[in-house]
């Protein structure tokens, strides 16, 4: 007969006698005391199933009674260990009546939660295997924490070895339920696994909040970008392109001289003489910082006459119906204009013997009494 | 009559002897010892005394997981316990004629006397 069907509260009894047993017998090497308490605990469950509880009896005369047939070295020869090992046991008995009282106080509740908490378990497998994919990618800075943690190759090998084994673990196919009743380290550690898997959804919580607000902010910026595609698209600019400075996609640029003074239709090149174009997008206008007008801000780039610029600034521009460019708007009531400078005047700036080549330049921008305010007074997009 | 003293000195052969005709766990065994006709044979004794047999190479072990409880660990004899038990069976047959014999010579002693 190999099977045995154990009421659960002969199953506690007996674990307590056994523990108690166990206790006794706490001195002797743990090889040995597993050797000789294993197949003790179905063998007495028989036992008390037959005869009762009572016939369990007084676990120190059982353990002495089995120390003595066992032909094993009373405790007091060995005293000197008997501390160090009492721990495990103590420590496994502390557990189990933790567990008893757990037991009983579910079984009184009303409603079968005991029973809805254990079919609940598979969901706890699945989330604690996500819980650890996600503090590893926040210890590791692998990869951002997504919801899903499949964006990633590693991060669906780990969020799949991790389900596999807190599943395994779960069912107690990896440490059999038994062993592990009995290795109160491996029991300790468990439970600390579990706990630090609790304790961490705090930290996961945050990290995915901001993994969120950046996938937000990048969605934004591509939202703003196809935006524009669709805006100038008869320009034909390609995505990733213009000027950006810290991530932020500049649309105009208001050159000053070394005076301070603002500048008007300035070519910019880089190093290798590529103009430095900016791209600017058909921009909201906002009556208010939450209130969008239904009229847009159109950039006008500057020409040759045969050719546009994107490179020449400021840019012109007008508030319009439509984001497309007119090409009658300078012969409109309402052309496109350079508008205000963010800044009337910057810091005088020189560097010794270089000599400044815009003073008084015939382009410099004249404009009399200027409101300190940017044209995009709300520096927000759409 | 209290035979815990007595038992003492034949648990290895009555446990060897037990097993030599099936394997068994502990509390299987003890079943078929009280059964047999020793009531008073205590779990504990029977268990350790596995545990010695099993530790002198007389008894092999092995374990028989359970779908619904914890696993049961049956016992067997081995070579070596089958010598030690044919031994003592020996010494047990040679002991208690003997002993049957001083009680039965004393008993008639008693009775002539």
């Amino acid at each position: 007969m190999s099977t045995i069907d154990i009421a659960p509260e002969t199953l506690s009894a007996v674990r307590a006698f056994l523990d108690a047993v166990r206790g006794e017998l706490a001195d002797l090497d743990p090889d040995e005391l597993s050797e000789i308490a294993d197949g003790l605990e179905a063998d007495l469950a028989e036992l008390v199933g037959d005869q009762g509880a009572d016939a369990l009896g007084d676990p120190v005369a059982y353990a002495a009674e089995l120390r003595q047939a066992a032909d094993l070295a009373p405790a007091s020869a060995r005293a000197g260990r008997f501390r160090r090992r009492a721990v495990g046991p103590l420590l496994g008995g502390l557990l189990d009546a933790v567990r008893e009282r757990w037991d009983r106080a579910i079984a009184v509740v009303p409603g079968d939660v005991g029973g809805i908490l254990a079919s609940l378990q598979p969901v706890w497998w699945v989330a604690r295997a996500w819980i650890a994919v996600q503090v590893g990618g926040l210890a590791f800075g692998a990869y951002e924490l997504h919801v899903v943690p499949g964006q990633s190759p590693v991060g669906v090998g780990a969020f799949a070895v991790a389900l596999l084994v807190s599943i395994q673990l779960g069912r107690q196919k990896l440490v059999p339920a038994e062993r592990l009743r009995r290795a109160t380290g491996l029991r300790v550690l468990m439970i600390a696994l579990n706990v630090f898997a609790i304790a961490s959804v705090p930290s996961v919580a945050q990290g995915l909040r901001h993994a969120q607000d950046d996938l937000q902010n990048r969605a934004s910026a591509r939202g703003v970008q196809q935006g524009y595609q669709q805006g100038i698209g008869s320009v034909g600019v390609t995505s990733h392109a213009g000027m950006y400075v810290d991530e932020k996609w500049v649309s105009n640029i208001y050159p000053y001289d070394a005076r301070g003074n603002p500048l008007v239709g300035v070519q910019l090149f880089n190093q290798i003489g590529q103009p430095l174009n900016v791209i600017s997008q058909a921009e909201c206008t906002y009556k208010s910082p939450d209130t969008p007008s239904d009229k847009v801000r159109v950039y006008y780039p500057w020409t040759t006459g045969a050719t546009q610029n994107h490179n020449v600034f400021p840019l012109a521009s007008r508030v319009q119906d439509g984001t497309d460019p007119q090409s009658n708007a300078f012969n409109s009531t309402t052309p496109p204009a350079i508008g205000q400078f963010p800044l009337t005047h910057v810091p005088a700036v020189s560097l010794p013997g270089i000599r400044t080549t815009t003073q008084g330049a015939k382009g410099a921008y004249q404009a009399g009494s200027r409101p300190n305010t940017p044209v995009n007074a709300f520096n927000q997009g759409c | 009559m209290d035979t815990t003293q007595l038992l003492k000195g034949v648990l290895d052969l009555t446990v060897l002897a037990v097993v030599e005709g099936e394997d068994g766990y502990g509390y299987d065994i003890v079943r078929r010892l009280r059964d047999g006709g020793l009531p008073d044979v205590g779990d504990a004794s029977v268990y350790g005394t596995l545990r010695r047999l099993y530790s002198a190479g007389a008894l092999t072990s092995y374990v028989v997981p359970s779908g619904s409880g914890p696993h049961r660990k049956y016992y067997g004899i081995t070579t070596t316990g089958r010598s030690q038990l044919k031994k003592q069976r020996d010494d047990w047959s040679v002991f208690s004629t003997t002993v049957t014999a001083i009680l039965n010579n004393a008993s008639l002693e008693g009775v002539t006397a």
